[in-house]
């Protein structure tokens, strides 16, 4: 037996609060790590098994020609690829999915009817991509140590790069999700747009397995540069130039998030 | 339509149930069509992604091992791999299409639209199994279109590459009805999805040469039908397999009649779907 709760003060007046809303991003944050939780449950696992599975028919499909590429064994090369890509994609998946969701439902008004303002939702998604990605990409760090997974030689680079890795897929994904009608569109952005860009971005194979144009081109992958740039904090391995990576992905990760901060205000396809 | 229009004029006077024979193939026609058009509906989904998963899967797998591994079975790795991601591209969207329709009517409560009608067992999971089966050899087909682009294809034993997929992809439907029978929720279908139909499509055969194995799980392999129709499938492509196909033949034909009785006996007992 719970105690009666006391009654409401009668002199109701609105919650007080200072900017920004700790409160409100707080409340996203659980709202949609909770959703996560709830709806997957078992089937968090999925991406780390992908992962588990990719290295296993790596591992068979080499035989005993295991391939050295640069100085590390397939393996080593490999996964901080596969860790970083599954990351995103968790990243993305969570803030699109949660938008269409909520606008099929119609009840993204529950986020956008309440006192906060664009910069707060957008903080409070940012929160929410980073940490449903990195548990993620944590689960599939764990699933790929017996596959010779190492710990990063920089971890603070290797923080970096999955840091801002998660936040700019995250923010592809709020930007997909707030365009994006009905789960045919959504899935439709992710498996022609982001797919194709993780899968064709160094993540699984050397950069000089490419012939020359196509080497180029990869330069214009923003994924390429964050795979890389994590792949070298990790192991030390590059195939272009980290710093200049590090450079790109962070004017990208701004470029996004004010973009990102317009759409949410003005409301494009949420309010009408 | 004209037994429609004659109804339409003596209506009032002669109502009576429509008959059929043995089996009701406006009901099974119906429903059929209804599957084929659930997942035609959403092509880009069900259709056009599968295809370019597999696409950047042939890509991925050549960049990453076209150095170390040049030839598997005595053919290029790309010509060895391409029939492997067909059937697994087969068999996963065969899957999905009926596991995918049988939970979504479930959680819906749109499942007594196929309940209520005089449809008997035998005609829904024929129905059902039959959808799967159009999905999947569809899903091949653009496959095997968009694949012969890059990876030249040949066809060996065109007998061969046909009873497998047919057969291969209504293994798969068939288990995706009793995956989608039993599944209460999505979570519990993806489940299913991540943790059985995805590894045995991986760890079977598409991306290698059982010869790879060591030892328990090269004799493990043969007991796996997932290794079976890959392998059958491939010798229809490029005329080499990793065991004679004509085996693969027999154990299809007795997995398939195994879990066509058991979805049988489920929509029959009414397991799951008639409360």
């Amino acid at each position: 037996m719970q105690a009666r709760p006391a009654l409401p003060d009668p002199n109701l007046h609105p919650r007080r609060f200072v900017r920004p809303n700790w409160y409100a991003i707080r409340a996203i944050i659980r709202r949609e790590i909770l959703r996560e939780i709830l709806f997957f449950k078992l089937a968090l696992f999925g991406p780390a098994l992908q992962a588990v599975l990719f290295a296993m028919v790596f591992v068979l499909a080499a035989g005993n020609s295991v391939p050295v590429v640069g100085t590390l064994p397939l393996l080593q090369f490999l996964a901080p690829g596969l860790i970083l890509s599954a990351t995103m994609h968790k990243a993305f998946e969570t803030i699109g999915y949660s938008f269409v969701f909520d606008k099929t439902e119609n009840i993204i008004g529950d986020v956008f009817g309440a006192p906060v303002t664009a910069g707060e939702v957008l903080a409070g998604y940012i929160a929410t991509a980073s940490l449903s990605g990195l548990l993620i990409g944590l689960t599939v760090w764990i699933g790929l140590l017996p596959f010779g997974m190492i710990l990063p030689v920089n971890p603070f680079a290797a923080a970096y790069f999955a840091l801002a890795g998660v936040i700019i897929v995250g923010l592809l994904g709020l930007l997909a999700g707030i365009h994006s009608i009905g789960w045919d569109s959504i899935s439709a952005k992710d498996i022609f747009i982001l797919t194709p860009l993780s899968f064709l971005s160094c993540a699984f194979f050397p950069l000089n397995a490419l012939s020359e144009p196509l080497q180029t081109l990869m330069m214009y992958n923003p994924l390429f540069h964050l795979i890389d740039g994590f792949r070298f904090a990790v192991t030390g391995y590059t195939d272009g130039q980290p710093v200049v990576s590090a450079a790109i992905v962070l004017v990208i990760l701004c470029v996004l998030t004010v973009i990102c901060h317009r759409v949410l205000r003005s409301g494009y396809k949420i309010k009408y | 339509m004209h037994s429609d229009n004659d109804i339409d004029t003596s209506i009032g006077s002669n109502l009576s149930p429509r008959r059929y024979g043995a089996i009701n193939w406006v009901g099974l026609r119906e429903l059929y069509l209804k599957e084929v058009r659930r997942f035609l509906k959403v092509f880009t989904q069900t259709v056009a992604a599968p295809v370019v998963t597999t696409l950047l899967f042939l890509a991925i797998f050549s960049l990453a091992l076209g150095r170390a591994v040049t030839q598997v079975n005595g053919v290029d790795f790309p010509v060895f791999l391409a029939p492997g991601l067909i059937t697994m591209a087969m068999v996963q969207n065969a899957f999905a299409n009926t596991s995918s329709s049988i939970t979504i009517a479930k959680v819906q409560g749109s499942i007594v639209d196929v309940l209520m009608p005089p449809i008997s067992p035998g005609e829904m999971v024929a129905a059902y199994a039959m959808g799967g089966v159009t999905r999947g050899l569809l899903v091949g087909a653009v496959c095997w279109a968009m694949m012969s682009v890059f990876v030249p294809l040949t066809v060996h034993n065109i007998g061969y590459i046909l009873f497998f997929a047919v057969m291969a992809s209504l293994m798969l439907a068939l288990m995706g009805m009793l995956g989608g029978i039993w599944a209460d929720k999505f979570d519990q279908m993806a489940a299913v999805t991540n943790f059985v139909i995805t590894p045995f499509a991986f760890l079977s055969g598409t991306f290698y040469s059982i010869d790879r194995l060591p030892e328990p799980f090269y004799t493990l392999a043969h007991f796996n039908p997932f290794f079976f129709m890959i392998d059958g499938f491939r010798y229809g492509v490029i005329g080499r397999s990793d065991t004679d196909p004509l085996v693969g033949v027999f154990v299809l034909i007795g997995v398939n009649a195994v879990l066509w009785a058991i979805a049988w006996r489920m929509v029959k007992t009414g397991y799951k779907l008639k409360a």
